[in-house]
């Protein structure tokens, strides 16, 4: 019964002898080969290098397959883990040819992206300069508007004036642009000899300048009275004052207020023609309205 | 009848001696092939961005050299190989990293320059 029991104890004992020699006969393989399949495996679940490193993970798989055979046919250990080492390397060389290939491709994406941001601002930039051109156009355009304007206003008071003398002239004023004014001039016709006295026959000429200052209410008159040079030159100044006097009350009359009116007399200064003749006389004997050209008073002569 | 046999033993060694020459032969070639890719490696730009991997690959290319003045052919051509692997990796390791930093300068250029549009616009 004891010789049993130690026959097994023996049997055990050798059992788990072999076992233990089981275990020793398939021993670990060298960290070479496992990294080497480790990378292996990395590289090939690598879609990116799959796809840009094909040739270099089909290297790496064979070198892998045949460390994995001479380590199964227990070949040289040097020889094994060379072969390992090569795959191992191999398979980082996969993924850094991978890695190069993104990158590369990354960086033509991103300079086209910038060739196309450099153009967008350059748009921007030319876009602004257009605006100010414009800007710039309208300023112009305003200014020559402007002064087209000043020149319209220029143009249009010389016709005025013009458009004045016409009217004049068709409602058979004498009339004379000068310095000072339009001049109409009146003949002594119109006064009797030696008389302040408007003739009636003068109110048809005078009818049509109040007419013409009724139309150009702001316009003033400066009546000047002259005569020849028969007689003393006090005695003329003082009729040359009563005939101008005379016309300013026959406009009064017609209804022109009596401060758009200023009379002033000359006697015999300022003849237009000779005191030796008849003809010349009588047309120094006259009586000057001149017509303001605006709402300025007309200068004194 | 011992003469026959002397002439066998030298027969036999001939062979294994001309049999193993054959077997390794000098590993000339791999050794320029690894000379020139640590050449490639070094222009890469290795120095700066794998000095690791072309330190290692130098290293095995003097064992190699010192291995095959041994004699020691077959141990000469592994490390040859290996340099050549390693010398491989140095370059594209620094292609690569060269690559990649031109993108993250193209990504932060890009970056100021929509900054700057923006500003302006």
């Amino acid at each position: 019964m004891r010789h049993i029991m130690q026959l097994k104890t023996a049997a055990f004992l050798l059992l788990a002898g072999f076992l233990a020699a089981g275990c020793a006969g398939t021993p670990t393989p060298p960290p070479i080969l496992e990294q080497a399949r480790n990378n292996y495996q990395a590289v090939r679940n690598d879609p990116q290098v799959v796809r840009y490193a094909p040739l270099e993970l089909q290297r790496a798989e064979q070198l892998l397959n045949e460390a994995e055979n001479l380590w199964r046919e227990d070949a040289d250990e040097q020889k094994v883990r060379h072969v390992a080492y090569l795959s191992a390397q191999r398979a980082a060389i996969a993924r850094e040819k991978a890695n190069l290939e993104v990158a590369q491709q990354a960086v033509d994406q991103f300079s086209e992206q910038r060739t196309q941001i450099l153009l967008q601002s350059r748009t921007q930039e030319a876009e602004r300069a257009r605006q100010l051109a414009e800007q710039r156009g309208r300023e112009l355009q305003q200014m020559g508007e402007r002064t087209a304007a000043i020149e319209q206003q220029a143009t249009e008071a010389q016709q005025k004036t013009a458009e004045l003398q016409q009217q004049l002239q068709q409602q058979r004023i004498q009339a004379e642009q000068t310095r000072r004014g339009l001049v109409v001039t009146l003949d002594e016709l119109l006064f009797d000899f030696n008389e302040a006295e408007v003739k009636p026959g003068a109110e048809r000429t005078l009818a049509e300048l109040v007419d013409f200052l009724r139309a150009n209410p702001d316009r003033t008159v400066r009546v000047e009275g002259f005569t020849d040079a028969v007689g003393s030159a006090d005695y003329n100044l003082d009729l040359s004052r009563k005939r101008a006097q005379a016309v300013k009350e026959k406009l009064t009359q017609m209804g022109i207020a009596e401060n758009r009116i200023i009379t002033e007399g000359y006697g015999e200064s300022y003849p237009i023609a000779t005191n030796e003749t008849t003809a010349g006389r009588q047309l120094n004997r006259r009586v000057e309205i001149v017509i303001s050209t605006g709402e300025e008073r007309v200068s004194v002569r | 009848m011992r003469r026959r046999y002397l002439l066998g033993c030298v027969f036999i060694l001939l062979v294994a001696v001309l049999g193993g020459c054959a077997h390794t032969p000098p590993p000339d070639e791999a050794l320029a092939v690894s000379r020139s890719a640590i050449s490639d490696a070094q222009s890469a730009g290795a120095y700066e961005y794998a000095p690791l991997e072309l330190q290692q690959a130098q290293m095995k290319l003097d064992q190699a050299q010192a291995a095959m003045r041994e004699d020691e052919n077959t141990l000469a051509r592994r490390l040859a190989e290996e340099a050549m692997a390693d010398a491989k990796l140095a370059e594209l390791k620094a292609r690569s990293a060269k690559a990649q930093r031109a993108v993250n300068e193209l990504q932060e250029g890009i970056q100021i320059l929509q900054q700057q549009l923006e500003r302006e616009g």
